[in-house]
């Protein structure tokens, strides 16, 4: 467990990421700032829900009432509409998910192209079944719906980084050089470093 | 009656469903289009006083031209559109039966123990449009069995088909948005904002709306089955407002209550104090024969003993009337003291009320269903209120020396205490006709005859906004007692004012209703009948209600036109 101060408040940080519980209610003045932003790009502040959603997501560690709340409370909204939204969408996480949370598409495309092949392997692999956390909190893993990479089936999002194209021999890989290298898979960071730090696997497939 | 001005020529636009030719507003869907032509076009998810969402696809119709079929609801009438339902088109029904196929795979079935049973759009439209057994072989999706979404209504959510009326209502509506729908796909359920609950004064509208029986009534769960039950159309008598309902009776219990579409009153809602409050103006403890009331305790008398009590006072007589009397019962008390006496002794219960802004859709700022009907009789003046505290004031100050008390209602409940009660004591005569045996207006009168309830009465109520509409008696009479038509109709033979047709007490009260749309000068001159009164009622106007306030002496004793 690991405190760290961002903008004068602390966060307690495990392996699984910031701990749900302990996070301040209040988002920091940059999630704040970030969210006018978003906000100012839509004809309709409504628009910028999923935006939002992620803002609180990436401060709670998943979906929380007080995330919702915000969101709500940003856009003028009931919250049970930004409820609908977040359940609606695998991307938003209701319960607490690894560190690298893997989502594995079982939508029809990816089917015919092996998708539970790649399911039975995570399964093998990790130990875990769908819905699942590792105790370790490193790894969860999850199947979900049309991730919109049907050209490039079978395919799987982990965190926010599409790994395409998958193979047993790729996704061998792919966990080992995660388990070692720990790198952040996140939108704002995968465009610098993610691509040339995974070997083997060609921007392209990765983003 | 047009409310609406007719529309303009120009606005209509001719159209043809199943080839039978309509003219139209412009615009308007196909769903009420057809309506008026008396063709039925299944649908759940379109409700005409909500948003169209268009997502269960029942009402599919094929229209020439269009190359795919269409939702109705969401297609406005344009010239020349020639329309195929599926009494013409096999396209289309066959559309509608794969729809219900579709809508059924995840449906559980449980209509042995469902309480929508006999009144749910699944059976009836699969019995109509499908009628094929289900080919689905593989597992059901299972979900929330018997989540209560608030203090009212019980959620089942294998049985939604996700038609989202009960969302649009909170959206729209009441503007209150604890309802949505949460997950996607099959896994989709309605659910309360979380940590709300569905607890809106209306909030027992959104069972009404649900077309089949996901929404249920906490109170009236596993009451009775619907086809058991008597069902009568009539109007709620709570407040003012004069909502149409449909309420279900079964052994002299009023065991569910259920909203009537009238748009121009209540459109399809209604509050949660009058449908859950219904029964509540049939008090179980009935008084059954007149009775006289003294320090002896109650001994039974005649009728006619308390009509002899009062006969020679009507000149003094004050008359504390429940404002849930019938429009009919209001006549005849105006013509019985235009008669003999002055006015400014007769006033209605009326307590006005604050209401929070959702109340506000529906619900009237009182509980006074009929005191329209009062001033509409020229009984009571613009402020009924402040009459009514004058006269509270009056029995309080013992000024009152005969008095006659009409329905269990005729004092608000929070106006019973000692120094009134005793002002009644301190009358000579005090005679009060009253349903309740508990009431605690018992203890301040000398004599009781057994009324009868609202629930058992048939007759006009005008509400608030001038609206005459014909309330029905929604349980069956109780035996021994006297509706306050016919004991003021007696008090008047009896006094000797010969002020209604000389068989009245032989009369129904239908039949007495009907006297008064021929012979009295309000409703004769519409040339209005009962049944024409069933369908949303009659918007009086403001000069109507003028022309009926004198009440004249020539006209008195007109006889009936039976």
């Amino acid at each position: 467990m690991v405190s760290v101060t961002d903008n004068g408040q602390v966060f307690h940080i495990n392996t699984r990421g910031i701990t749900p519980t302990t996070a301040p209610l209040v988002l920091s003045d940059e999630s704040e700032r970030r969210a006018q932003e978003i906000i100012q790009q839509y004809p309709q502040a409504r628009s910028a829900i999923m935006p939002l959603l992620y803002i609180t997501q990436e401060h709670f560690g998943l979906i929380t009432q007080a995330g919702v709340d915000w969101v709500a409370q940003k856009l003028s909204m009931p919250p049970v509409q930004v409820w609908e939204v977040a359940t609606f969408y695998t991307m938003y996480y209701k319960k607490p998910v690894g560190r690298y949370h893997i989502q594995v598409c079982r939508t029809l495309p990816c089917a015919l192209r092996g998708a539970r092949k790649v399911s039975e392997f995570l399964h093998h692999h990790l130990g875990l079944k769908p819905g699942e956390v590792s105790k370790d909190g490193m790894w969860s893993f999850e199947e979900v719906e049309c991730l919109g990479s049907c050209g490039t089936a079978p395919m799987c999002q982990i965190n926010d980084v599409f790994f395409e194209n998958l193979t047993d021999e790729k996704l061998t890989g792919l966990l080992k050089r995660i388990e070692k290298e720990k790198p952040d898979l996140r939108f704002s960071t995968v465009r610098d470093e993610l691509g040339a730090g995974l070997e083997g696997c060609p921007k392209s497939e990765i983003i | 009656m047009s409310e609406q001005a007719a529309p303009k020529q120009a606005d209509l636009v001719n159209i043809t469903i199943d080839g039978r030719p309509l003219q139209v507003a412009k615009g308007t869907n196909i769903i009420e289009a057809a309506k008026t032509a008396g063709i039925e076009i299944p649908h759940y998810c379109y409700h005409p006083h909500l948003s169209v969402a268009g997502n269960c696809r029942m009402c599919q119709i094929s229209v020439k031209g269009m190359p795919k079929m269409t939702i109705a609801c969401n297609t406005g009438a344009t010239e020349g559109m020639e329309v195929a339902t599926h009494h013409t088109s096999k396209e289309v029904a066959d559309a509608q039966a794969a729809t219900l196929e579709f809508i059924l795979i995840n449906h559980p079935l449980d209509c042995t123990v469902c309480d929508q049973a006999g009144h749910c759009k699944l059976q009836d439209y699969h019995f109509e449009y499908n009628a094929r057994s289900s080919r689905f072989l593989e597992q059901k999706v299972h979900k929330v069995k018997a989540l209560p979404l608030g203090p009212t209504v019980m959620l089942d959510g294998e049985r939604c088909i996700m038609c989202t009326r009960c969302i649009r209502f909170c959206d729209e509506i009441t503007k209150t948005s604890e309802l949505g729908m949460l997950n996607r796909g099959d896994q989709s359920v309605i659910a309360v904002s979380p940590g709300r609950e569905l607890d809106n004064p209306l909030s027992g509208t959104v069972v009404d709306l649900c077309p089949v029986g996901a929404l249920t009534h906490r109170a009236w769960r596993f009451n009775t089955r619907i086809w058991f039950t008597k069902q009568t159309d009539s109007i709620c008598t709570g407040c003012s407002t004069g909502c149409s309902v449909k309420v279900a009776e079964r052994d002299g219990q009023v065991v569910h209550v259920k909203a009537r579409r009238n748009d121009a009153v209540n459109k399809e809602w209604l509050c949660d104090e009058g449908r859950y409050g219904f029964g509540r103006f049939l008090p179980e403890s009935r008084i059954t024969e007149p009775y006289t009331v003294s320090n002896a305790g109650f001994q039974p008398c005649q009728l006619s003993d308390s009509l002899n009590a009062i006969k020679g006072n009507v000149k003094t007589l004050t008359v504390l009337a429940s404002p849930d009397l019938l429009l009919e019962e209001f006549f005849l008390l105006k013509q019985l003291l235009a008669r003999t006496s002055s006015l400014g002794r007769v006033t209605v219960a009326y307590r006005g009320r604050e209401l929070n802004d959702v109340e506000k859709i529906l619900v009237s700022p009182d509980h006074a269903s009929n005191f329209r009907g009062a001033q509409l009789a020229g009984l009571v003046g613009e402020d009924p209120e402040s009459e009514y505290e004058e006269m509270l004031g009056k029995i309080r100050r013992q000024e009152i020396e005969h008095v006659l008390i009409l329905g269990d209602r005729a004092v608000a409940q929070q106006d019973i205490d000692a120094a009134l009660i005793n002002g009644l004591k301190a009358a000579k005569t005090s005679v009060a006709v009253l349903t309740n045996r508990e009431s605690p207006l018992l203890a301040g009168v000398t004599m009781v005859v057994p009324g009868r309830s609202i629930l058992e009465k048939s007759g006009l109520l005008v509400n608030r906004a001038l609206r005459l509409q014909h309330a029905q008696a929604v349980v069956p009479l109780k035996d021994g007692t006297v509706p306050e038509w016919r004991y003021l109709a007696l008090l008047a033979e009896a006094a000797g004012a010969k002020v209604v047709p000389a068989n009245v007490q032989q009369m129904s009260d239908r039949d007495l209703t009907r006297w008064y749309l021929t012979a009295d000068s309000l409703v004769s001159s519409i040339g209005l009948s009962i049944a024409s009164l069933k369908d949303g009622g009659f918007q009086l106007t403001p000069s109507q209600r003028e022309s009926a306030v004198p009440v004249g002496s020539e006209q008195a004793g007109a006889s009936p036109a039976v």
